[in-house]
């Protein structure tokens, strides 16, 4: 079963590159296709940046910037995700999200004892709503962070670069705030990692901003989120070492966290007694910001 | 509990001043590593337009470039903008390079090998990053004081006519001030024009 999840989120995400990223960009070509390619963007290649989901968080508070999403409406895709956030969770970083995706599977390839466990030695979601606050709000500094340390731009040059047997033209990798962006996201945070997802852990704001959806989302009755039933929980903390974010901590049974939870259900396929499951339903106990502060108790 | 939420307050803080500080550190080096130009190009004018000159200094670069990818220097056109009143197609090319370039474009219809972009340019369209070069810089001329002067012509395919003129240099003032306080070594063969640009 573990086996066969691992092959559906890595072809989902394989999918999620193929949609955002050049060279394909689907996504960007099948709206441009439908409704017309908008202004200058029609004499451009496709790129990550037509559905840049990094922008629209920093711009939230830039009115002036707002007309942006009448010039390119495929700017809106952050919004779109936060409201699946709301109902189902953070999807598109679980299953879509190619930069999030690609260093936690190649990271796989690397031996755990070659790997920083900084699961219990820092508080990552806290220091994610962090950096999410200031990622907003260095607009008023004039900073421009987004394209500097961006991710998915990171990933679209070295992927394109690879394609194209362009290596001298890697755009990301030619200025400090680029390299920084490579090494921390892909290499100490990515590869060098446990779950290869240290950058989503500790920064990124895309992340950051659906987990607030999921967070205020799992209150309710009606939204799907990971459940715990304590009466087939044999406490033996596969899911807490199988979970890419960090999301669940035993004390002595397992606590999650929403802050930090995906959806990517590895939990789930992890867990040996099906204590896990993905469903609707009232949850009455919410973690905070801390896991362990309240412990799981699963009541659906 | 309260020192959880102590902690969790902490690490916020941690993580907003992480990221301004990073932003700052982009602020910073930014200029110096990857300098960018815009310029408006008017075919009707009798002089090229010429935009502020770029210039990088080898030895004054940030310490995660300087430390692993000293050697590549990126230079960007943000926007290129036609207040002309007659189309024109855009050729690129470096006055006086000798240096390994790769280029590169957001345009789709750039041609690579003729450094054009193969349409014509409207009057009062504005392109956005145009134009991407990446010079090499090989070991030979690393020891140089100036590694590269000269410059961007952006010139009318149909015409020949020059355009516009961004003025690039690239130089090394840790060589040129060694250079300078060490009267034994000279500085012949070291400045402009010695690598056959």
């Amino acid at each position: 079963m573990r086996s066969f999840h691992w092959f559906k989120r890595l072809s989902t995400i394989f999918l999620g590159f193929i949609l955002f990223f050049t060279p394909f960009a689907l996504l960007t070509r099948l709206s441009f296709w439908v409704t017309g390619k908008p202004g200058s963007l029609a004499t451009q290649k496709a790129s990550c940046g037509d559905t840049c989901l990094l922008h629209p968080v920093e711009w939230t508070v830039q009115p002036a910037n707002w007309i942006r999403f009448l010039e390119n409406p495929l700017l809106l895709t952050t919004f779109v995700l936060v409201f699946v956030a709301f109902l189902f969770g953070p999807l598109f970083c679980g299953w879509l999200c190619a930069a999030g995706g690609v260093p936690e599977f190649l990271g796989r390839i690397i031996p755990n004892r070659f790997k920083l466990d900084l699961r219990n030695s820092t508080e990552p979601s806290a220091i994610r709503y962090g950096f999410l606050v200031g990622f907003v709000a260095s607009s008023f500094y004039g900073l421009h962070i987004s394209c500097a340390y961006c991710q998915y731009a990171t990933l679209q040059d070295i992927t394109t670069a690879f394609m194209a047997g362009n290596f001298g033209g890697i755009n990301h990798l030619t200025f400090s705030a680029g390299l920084i962006t490579f090494l921390t996201w892909f290499v100490i945070f990515g590869l060098f990692t446990k779950g290869g997802r240290g950058w989503c852990n500790y920064v990124c704001p895309v992340g950051a901003s659906q987990s607030i959806f999921h967070w205020v989302g799992a209150k309710f009755g009606f939204t799907y989120k990971m459940r715990f039933i304590p009466e087939k929980c044999i406490e033996c903390g596969t899911c807490a070492e199988r979970c890419p974010m960090w999301a669940i901590k035993m004390n002595p049974g397992p606590n999650r966290n929403y802050h930090a939870c995906i959806g990517c259900r590895e939990c789930k396929a992890a867990c040996p007694n099906r204590a896990i499951s993905y469903a609707r339903g009232v949850d009455s106990e919410m973690t905070l910001l801390v896991p362990g502060v309240v412990q799981a108790t699963g009541k659906d | 509990m309260q020192s959880k939420v102590a902690i969790t307050i902490l690490s916020m803080i941690v993580g907003f001043v992480l990221i301004i500080t990073a932003g700052y550190y982009r602020e910073s080096t930014m200029k110096k590593e990857a300098p960018n130009f815009m310029v408006s190009l008017n075919s009707a004018a009798e002089e090229a337009a010429e935009s502020w000159p770029l210039t990088v200094d080898l030895s004054d670069l940030g310490f995660t470039k300087k430390v692993l990818r000293p050697w590549t220097i990126h230079v960007r056109a943000n926007s290129i903008t036609n207040e002309g009143n007659e189309p024109v197609q855009l050729k690129f090319s470096l006055a006086n390079n000798s240096l390994p370039v790769t280029w590169d474009s957001r345009q789709l219809a750039w041609d690579k090998n003729a450094k054009t972009v193969a349409r014509p340019f409207l009057p009062g369209e504005s392109m956005k990053y145009p134009l991407s070069i990446y010079f090499h810089i090989p070991q030979k001329y690393r020891q140089q004081a100036i590694i590269y002067n000269g410059g961007l012509e952006i010139s009318d395919v149909n015409t020949g006519r020059i355009l516009a003129y961004v003025p690039i240099k690239l130089t090394n003032s840790k060589i040129s001030n060694s250079k300078t306080s060490n009267s034994e070594m000279s500085t012949e063969g070291h400045g402009e024009g010695v690598c056959d640009r």
